[in-house]
């Protein structure tokens, strides 16, 4: 098994060292590094948005999680369209026209702050530097299991690769890379349909007899979570799909505005079936076919695996899944690497101070800030505490209150205004974080309310509470994000 | 009532209900493409 999983996954490997090497030779500022020259098309955009929104623990964790908890419990869809909505009618349009590079660049810009920005930037540093350490552990857990190496090995391995790549070829190579794996994840994914068809049946019948086995399965609640649960878990994901910074970074690299509107309702399709099928109906078999053989929840897709195929089979679907988890770790890497490189040094530290350096020198940053956050990710993923992958559960929560308000207010009103930007993203932020460590330690009144409920509670009362006692942005800085209207330009008398 | 294996209320949540929103998508980007929407 290992010896065929190898050559499959040597195969892999030597399609995306190809295309990190393509993209490496088309970089020339940082424009291409960190945007891809804004070059991309409809279909482009919805592999990539695909790709860096399927990651490898939605078929691991998705099955998991379903087998346990219920199917529809745990899919919230009308969260996921909703939140593609908000970015759809508000967001797109205004981020891909102002011209930034991330989402720091329209906190800096839209409100004429350099400290919003910087705060911003360690925000996405931090949370997505948290959330890579965590994938890469996943994905070494996937890769020791393909290739039987040992875990430290395989997260060496993983991670070099990713380092590589994303260093040498920026957004063109995550994008392009991200097409590779696509086609590995589904390949995987389809590879493994006929089995499960074939052992636990069709659609109705699978869903009908895990009902009997687990009573609740199908139900809006699940086996066991309450209402007040489950509304939570879907206030979060609304929050978080709408502020997910893999999605919202995307849509900057849309040819148009246009582009980067018309890719959205056709991912949030394909994220949906992929669901559907990925881990409703696969973790239904699951439950059905191997729920009795294993430890915990997290082995039901490596066991599932190992029922049906045979050697090749199952090295293919594994690669299929160790592709989905590096689809997301070079986006998180490439985000960690913008916000140090770009946001900080750049944005925040250079410009203010006039400090001038030509696109070379960026580059050349760019590509040591990636190699290095790269690094210190993968030394934190070998010596990492548990704590860890607990927090990590809760930094879409963090992201999702420090950005919600000011983007879905900050774009839609030309009054909102820097103080109370910044108020809402660090109370947001701090309240969200407090309340997770609480949460993590166990007090009660905190285990009793996820903490984005009170983290958007504080950060939409301070956004709203100081709008009308502060001073708006300047009128240039405005200029970006809202047309003049009539009175602007009414002949001065 | 049962449909496809699932109870009505998860037909509801789980695709009858996202299905409208993700149409509504589409109807946007619709308008978006025919110059009635900017």
């Amino acid at each position: 098994m290992p010896g065929v999983s190898a050559t499959v996954f040597s195969i892999y490997l030597v399609v995306l060292v190809l295309v990190g090497i393509a993209s490496g030779r088309q970089q020339r500022g940082t424009a291409d590094f960190w945007v891809a020259g804004r070059r991309f098309g409809t279909t482009v955009m919805v592999f990539g948005l695909l790709a860096s929104v399927m990651h490898g623990g939605s078929i691991l964790s998705g099955v998991a999680f379903a087998g346990a908890f219920g199917g529809v419990a745990i899919l919230p869809f009308m969260s996921f369209a909703a939140g593609f909505l908000i970015i759809l009618t508000v967001f797109a349009k205004k981020l891909r026209e102002a011209g930034g590079f991330t989402l720091s660049d329209y906190m800096g810009d839209r409100f004429a702050s350099t400290g919003l920005r910087a705060f911003s930037a360690v925000v996405v540093a931090l949370s997505s530097t948290v959330y890579l350490i965590a994938q890469i552990r996943g994905m070494g857990l996937i890769l020791e299991g393909l290739l039987g190496l040992s875990f430290t090995t395989a997260m060496v391995v993983g991670t070099a690769l990713f380092i590589f790549y994303v260093a040498l070829g920026g957004m063109l190579a995550v994008i392009w890379t991200n097409i590779a794996q696509f086609v590995f994840m589904w390949i995987g994914l389809a590879i493994i349909m006929p089995a499960v068809f074939s052992a636990a049946g069709g659609w109705t019948s699978v869903l009908t007899r895990v009902e009997s086995v687990a009573p609740g399965w199908t139900s809006v609640t699940g086996t066991s979570w309450s209402w007040g649960y489950l509304l939570s878990w879907w206030l979060v994901w609304l929050v978080a799909y709408a502020t997910r910074i893999e999605l919202v970074t995307k849509v900057l690299i849309a040819r148009d505005s246009r582009v980067a509107r018309y890719a959205l309702p056709t991912t949030c399709v394909l994220v949906m079936i992929f669901l559907l099928y990925g881990n409703l109906y696969l973790g239904a078999a699951a439950r059905l076919l191997v729920w009795d053989r294993i430890q915990t929840p997290d082995q039901a897709f490596p066991a599932l695996v190992d029922l049906l195929l045979g050697p090749i089979g199952s090295a293919v679907a594994l690669t299929g899944i160790a592709s989905a988890a590096m689809s997301t770790t070079d986006s998180l890497l490439l985000m960690s690497g913008a916000a140090v490189a770009h946001d900080l040094l750049r944005k925040s530290y250079h410009e203010p101070r006039g400090l001038l350096r030509d696109e070379a020198y960026y580059l050349r940053a760019s590509r040591l800030t990636i190699v290095t956050v790269g690094g210190l990710a993968l030394i934190a993923a070998l010596n990492t505490p548990a704590l860890i992958l607990q927090i990590v559960s809760f930094a879409v929560a963090m992201i999702g209150a420090t950005f919600f308000f000011p983007l879905l207010l900050g774009l839609t009103s030309p009054r909102i205004t820097p103080t109370a930007a910044l108020a809402s993203s660090v109370g947001g932020f701090v309240v969200t974080a407090a309340w997770t460590g609480c949460s993590l330690a166990g007090v009660p009144w905190a285990v009793a309310l996820h903490p984005i409920v009170p983290g958007l509670g504080v950060a939409l009362a301070l956004i709203v509470g100081l709008t009308p006692w502060t001073a708006p942005a300047p009128a240039t800085a405005l200029a970006r994000y809202f047309d003049p209207g009539p009175a602007a330009e009414r002949p001065r008398s | 009532m049962q449909i496809l294996g699932l109870p009505w209320q998860s037909v509801l949540v789980l695709i009858v209900i996202p299905s409208g929103l993700v149409a509504y998508q589409y109807y946007v980007c619709w308008q978006i493409r025919r110059g009635r929407r900017d």
